[in-house]
């Protein structure tokens, strides 16, 4: 029995195409690549960032097909044909911040800031899923993404800000 | 010449008229209520939007054209000697550039540097690491400060293992015990905690000829700047550190670690950048960690609760190298008559301790509040009440009251008098930090051709909010808005700083910043004065230009900059020292409230009441933030963090961030934070640093909390399930 | 992480047969939340892996009278939050949502969380060579074994990490095995091997055999179920201990107990001894101390680990108090 349908990649280099923050894009990588390394190395998007490497902070949290994931347990190659969006893609295209983003900068949601954009987008992953929040539904949302500065509280608060700003302005 | 004038310092019901000497030239310190536009209000951050956007570059995100990848072979063992070393095959790799075998032979931690090297993809680095051949000679080994303080014991150090590190005696102690009506005595321990900044250590070099630049992830440019031109035998001024943004410090970057020499010199082997970032494993195992300690504390105190005397016997381990000492507040928190300390520092085959928020404080004040609250059971008294009778500081007194209010104290019962599985418990403890801050930064003000000001200092904002304090004074000072004053810092090209640590930033750097925008007010005016023909004390400095009051002339600053033969006014000022202040340094305190699950061994903070003063509070939202932090880190120090070694093996088995835990969103207690503004004296902004007293009281509130809900003190942090259950089961079998 | 080859299935079909090649060194990827990580740290070090996510159908949810049949590519996050398996199989849901982080639960998958291997500190750190890695040695068995088993774990004494496993044990569950000989059905329980039986893999899969699906059959009315897990750090934590309770009430009566025991075992521990005390009882404060103390019979505790007999023997009672309070007509 052979595996005559299967498409076997690697293990050098392949062409990959990903669909990073709506565009399209070409890479050369090992199967091995993470998406967290694609996304910092050959696309020079280093907001998303490296931490731990093992799944064990957050702060590489980017959004596959809308869903909360850590970059650097995904293979850029299992991201193909998924649409891939990261804090550089969160923010409009003319640069206005998404009401997260000004929200953490009000509420001080952040100290050194190296979490801060696997929070923004944890918060934002929720918030699609569940624009309502409840408190505990916040924490709960927020527990896989580590913050050593301890912005804890202010983050809660940035992510109801929010939720409350994005539900108002659906309204008007 | 220094000015000899009367302050009114301390707080509302507490002022008094202070002598003191203020600096020549320094601005005069603003008044405790005065009315300021910019300082004292809740300005976000003026990086938030880069940072939130993932704009803001960090070391870890620079790349430079050319730059190559660097990897670290490190020693496995925890104590060997090289014997032999072939790097052939690693240079052949096609993708290899240099490699670097360190001049150190001998290895006295697993995790040592052993050799590096750079290549043109990180992969390749790292494989070429296995491609090196090396032989080790492994040797004794003790990581337990238990074994390495016996007789016998290898040594980590030809002179020995145990030295002393502070000895103290003041009265007689052992009269003073004789004569007191109660005496407890206690051991606790504290493990060794990693600071787990997310951001590592890394380090990104590149030669431009003799010119040396280094964007290194640190807390102080100057500093690297200097270690780094000594271990290089460079001169330092050939020699640039750079550091824009950083990802957290909390001490484990005041100093170089050895990936930066290491970058430099593989770039310089190379020919071209050199980039070494830390993995999150090789962090945890080579760059600080907070010493252990093991601490016996003796008190005797008089009926009434007034000490008599303290003896402070401790030991503990940095590893290598870093110290350990955990006594150094007993004084600023409490009068004890008659004292004897005596610490040992133990050195053992285990990576290298450095400071850590608030060292020594943080494990020191988790045994010192443990035995007053033991000494006050004894006594029968209350142990708030038995603080206050002996708290030397005015605000600390007047913090406890506020606090004790705000947690409800007087629900507090008898220590492990609560019924059913589930017990609550309420606990306190006391900060005292000098943040006061020192002299030497200098910062410059200056107003560009298009009225634009900047203020440049080589201090660096590691997350606790220099750069927008900063802006503050500034704007208040020129009478304009933070957000139009662009602050430029972490740079060993501009004007000098002190390293950012200590709680020591704010109050070095601010007066600085405040005393070069008055420098440039004063200027402008002078300026005006002379162009518009109109007296100085007409003349008013807001919205960029300088106003003739009740007329619509004025002279804008871009003219005057415009004026100057370098299209640009610039004024520097340096940090002069401090004068005389209200009390010695910042107090403050905190009440825990905790549930402890008898069945599970589970602690749950529930709440959080933090009372701190800082002086003048600069922005109360980042100083929110900072109390949050630390508050925050210390329930994490008391229910969480403890690095783990295999003693067998001298190997850290948690060397990752699933086993060693820091604390996460769940664990979040409410933290009701209390400013508590002081005129504190010491420097023109009066402000003093938040960072380390909003950590020093929490573990020790929180475990103190934990004993009154049990009845039984758990002597060792952190408090997890297993010490609680197994304290609960020999308290049961003690009593059967 | 070496490197590898990456060869997405499109059929079952196709992934036995890849997996066949490369002398056994294939592993599968489905969420890699647990593989990439053991990659990364040179515990496996696959030539190949075959990925699931193009087979059709793995990642079903099928409700029938029956019971409830999930796809091996089921996320966690979907067991947590399905409104039928939260009313049908609690326990289950309860597990899934108490496993990991919310990022991780996105990935993870049931097959996944299933298959994954011990955390032990040991066994995760390539300085140490143990049994569980073809040496001779457990490291555990006298050193640092805080988090290690108290059950079962005389040559190997890992725990088994799942929070789904006690859960879907406890539901009396099926797993549908399929390998290129063809499929086969095992109870889920004799799904799990003992370090006694296979020191070097957790289950009973064969290098060419996927975890295709699990078949948890529909509890009799009555039936009351939950999962406790108790973590170090609630965010982000594998269990120090955690029960899965199944009780069928008919009236005041238990008439069937299922406890199955996670982190104190190499495998999801049954515990029938509890169970036989409660079958035919009308539970009370007694009886489940009772229950609760028959459980921990037998634990071997080493020399860090003693608190979890304490710890194991207190959620269990809580467990079974919690249940008993809620069943019909309480």
């Amino acid at each position: 029995m052979l595996p005559l349908m299967a498409n076997i990649l690697g293990p050098g280099k392949v062409p990959l195409t990903l669909e990073i923050n709506a565009r399209r894009v070409e890479v050369s990588a090992e199967p091995r690549a993470t998406l967290l390394e694609i996304l910092r190395d050959h696309l020079d998007l280093t907001g998303t960032k490296n931490v731990c490497e093992m799944g064990e902070c957050g702060a590489c949290t980017v959004h596959l097909d809308g869903v909360a994931r850590y970059a650097c347990l995904t293979l850029a190659v299992e991201a193909v044909g998924r649409r891939v969006t990261t804090i550089e893609g969160l923010s409009s295209a003319n640069g206005t911040l998404h009401p997260l983003q000004q929200a953490f900068v009000e509420k001080d949601g952040l100290q050194c800031g190296f979490c801060t954009p696997g929070q923004v987008m944890a918060a934002a992953a929720l918030l699609a899923e569940n624009p309502s929040p409840s408190h505990d539904e916040i924490r709960a949302a927020m527990a896989g993404n580590i913050c050593r500065c301890g912005a804890y509280p202010k983050i809660f608060e940035a992510v109801a800000e929010a939720a409350a700003r994005m539900k108002s302005a659906r309204q008007d | 010449m220094a000015k000899k004038t009367k302050l009114k310092l301390g707080f509302p019901g507490h002022f008094k008229q202070v002598a003191v000497s203020l600096p020549a030239g320094d601005p005069v310190p603003w008044e405790f209520d005065a009315d300021l536009k910019v300082v004292g209000k809740r300005v976000p951050r003026v990086d938030g939007p880069d940072k939130v956007s993932g704009k803001a570059r960090y070391t870890f995100d620079l790349r430079l054209p050319g730059m190559l990848h660097a990897a670290v072979l490190r020693c496995p063992h925890p104590h060997a000697r090289l014997r032999r070393i072939d790097t052939s095959k690693a240079k052949a790799h096609p993708e290899v550039r240099a490699v670097l075998v360190m001049e150190e032979k001998e290895y006295r931690f697993a995790g040592a540097e052993v050799a590096a090297v750079a290549a043109t993809t990180l992969a390749a680095a790292r494989q070429a690491l296995g491609l090196i051949e090396v032989q080790y000679e492994k040797l004794p080994f003790v990581t337990d400060p238990d074994l390495a303080r016996r007789p016998g014991a290898p040594k980590v150090r030809t002179e020995g293992n145990v030295e002393v590190s502070l000895e103290t005696r003041r009265g007689s102690v052992e009269t003073a015990f004789r004569e007191a009506d109660a005496v407890v005595e206690l051991t606790i321990r504290t493990p060794v905690a990693l600071h787990t900044c997310l951001e590592g250590h890394g380090s990104l070099a590149r030669w431009e000829g003799d010119l040396l630049t280094v964007w290194d992830s640190t807390q102080a440019v100057f500093d690297v700047r200097d270690s780094l031109a000594r271990a290089l035998k460079h001169p330092p001024e050939n020699v640039r550190i750079i550091k824009d943004h950083a990802g957290g410090g909390f001490g484990s970057k005041l100093q170089m670690w050895s990936q930066t020499p290491i970058a430099a010199r593989l770039a310089k082997l190379a020919g071209a950048p050199v980039r070494l970032l830390l993995s999150r494993h090789e962090d945890f195992l080579c760059t600080g960690n907070r010493h252990s300690s093991v601490q016996t504390l003796k008190l005797g105190a008089s009926r009434d609760g007034t000490f008599k005397a303290i003896s402070w016997r401790a030991y503990g381990t940095g590893g290598i190298e870093g110290g350990a000492e955990t006594s150094r507040a007993v004084d600023g928190l409490y009068r004890f008559p008659n004292l004897e300390v005596h610490e040992e520092n133990v050195y053992t085959h285990a990576g290298p301790a450095c400071p850590m928020r608030a060292p020594g404080h943080v494990q020191g004040v988790v045994a010192l509040e443990a035995a007053i609250d033991t000494l006050s059971e004894k006594l029968g008294l209350d142990p708030l009440e038995v603080r206050l009778k002996n708290d030397p500081s005015e605000i600390r007194k007047a913090e406890l009251s506020v606090g004790a209010e705000r947690i409800g104290w007087s629900r507090r019962g008898p220590s492990g008098s609560n019924p059913g599985a589930r017990k609550r418990g309420l606990g306190v403890a006391g900060t005292t930090w000098d943040g006061s801050g020192l002299p030497g930064p200098e910062v410059e003000v200056s107003i560009g051709a298009g009225g634009e000001v900047t203020a440049t200092c080589g201090t660096q904002d590691i997350g606790t909010g220099t750069r927008t304090i900063l802006a503050q004074v500034v704007a208040e000072e020129l009478g304009i808005s933070a957000a139009e004053v662009t602050v430029r810092l972490g740079d060993s090209y501009f004007p000098y700083s002190i390293l950012s640590g200590g709680s020591l930033t704010a109050a070095s750097v601010t007066p600085a910043a405040r005393a070069a925008a008055a420098k440039a007010r004063a200027s402008l005016l002078r300026f005006a004065s002379k162009e518009l023909g109109d007296k100085l004390e007409d003349l008013e400095c807001s919205d960029h230009q300088i106003r003739v009051r009740g007329s619509n002339r004025s002279l804008s600053w871009e003219h005057m900059a415009q004026d100057t033969p370098s299209g640009r006014l610039s004024f520097k000022a340096e940090r002069q020292g401090n004068f005389a202040g209200f009390e010695p340094a910042a107090a403050g305190c905190q009440f825990a409230e905790v549930e402890v699950d008898t069945d599970t061994g589970e602690v749950r903070v529930v709440k959080v009441v933090a009372v701190h003063d800082s002086g003048r509070i600069l922005n109360p939202l980042l100083w929110e933030s900072q109390v949050n932090g630390g508050v925050i880190q210390g329930i994490s120090f008391a229910l969480l963090e403890q690095r783990v070694i295999d003693h067998r093996y001298g190997t850290v088995l948690n060397a990752d961030m699933e086993t060693y835990k820091v604390l996460g969103a769940l664990e979040v207690p409410e933290i009701e934070i209390i400013p508590f503004p002081v005129a504190a004296g010491f420097n023109n902004t009066q402000v003093i640093g938040i960072g380390e007293p909003a950590i020093i009281p929490t573990a020790a509130a929180v475990a103190n909390a934990v004993a009154n809900a049990l009845g039984v003190r758990i002597g060792e942090l952190p408090i997890t399930p297993d010490r609680v259950l197994g304290a609960l089961e020999s308290h049961a079998k003690g009593r059967r | 992480m070496n490197p590898f080859e990456y060869a997405s299935a499109d059929s079952l079909d196709d992934a036995v047969a890849l997996l066949r090649e490369k002398k056994g060194r294939v592993r599968v990827i489905a969420g890699g939340t647990d593989l990439i990580p053991q990659m990364k740290s040179g515990v496996a070090e696959p030539e190949r892996l075959v990925d699931l996510k193009g087979i059709p159908g793995l990642d079903r949810v099928e409700i029938s009278a029956g019971g409830l049949r999930l796809g091996t590519l089921v996320p966690l996050t979907e067991i947590a939050s399905h409104p039928g398996i939260r009313e049908s199989h609690a326990a289950l849901a309860q597990g899934a949502s108490a496993a990991a982080s919310p990022q991780i639960r996105n990935a993870g998958t049931l097959g996944g969380n299933l298959c994954q291997r011990p955390r032990c500190w040991y066994f995760r750190n390539e300085d140490f060579h143990c049994r569980k890695k073809g040496g001779s040695e457990c490291f555990a068995l006298e050193g640092e074994n805080k988090y290690h088993a108290i059950f079962g774990g005389d040559d190997c004494c890992i725990v088994h990490p799942s929070d789904t496993a006690p859960a879907l044990v406890a539901c009396e569950a099926e797993a549908t095995l399929r390998s290129p000989r063809g499929e086969r059905r095992v109870p889920l329980a004799d799904f799990f091997v003992l370090p006694s039986v296979d020191v070097r893999w957790e289950n009973i899969l064969a290098k060419d055999e996927i975890l295709v699906s699990v078949f948890a059959p529909s509890p009799p009315p009555g039936t009351r179920a939950s999962y406790t897990k108790i973590r170090e750090r609630a965010s982000f934590d594998f269990a120090l201990a955690s029960v899965a309770a199944v009780l069928t009430f008919e009236g005041a009566t238990c008439t069937r107990a299922r406890i199955v025991l996670g982190g104190v075992a190499p495998i999801p521990w049954p515990c029938p001894a509890a169970e036989s005390v409660l079958v035919g009882h009308a539970l009370d404060d007694a009886l489940i101390a009772h229950a609760s103390n028959a459980a921990l019979e037998g634990a071997a505790p080493l020399s860090k680990n003693r608190y979890k007999v304490s710890l194991t023997r207190g959620i269990i009672r809580r467990a079974l108090a919690n249940l008993n309070a809620s069943k019909e007509g309480t």
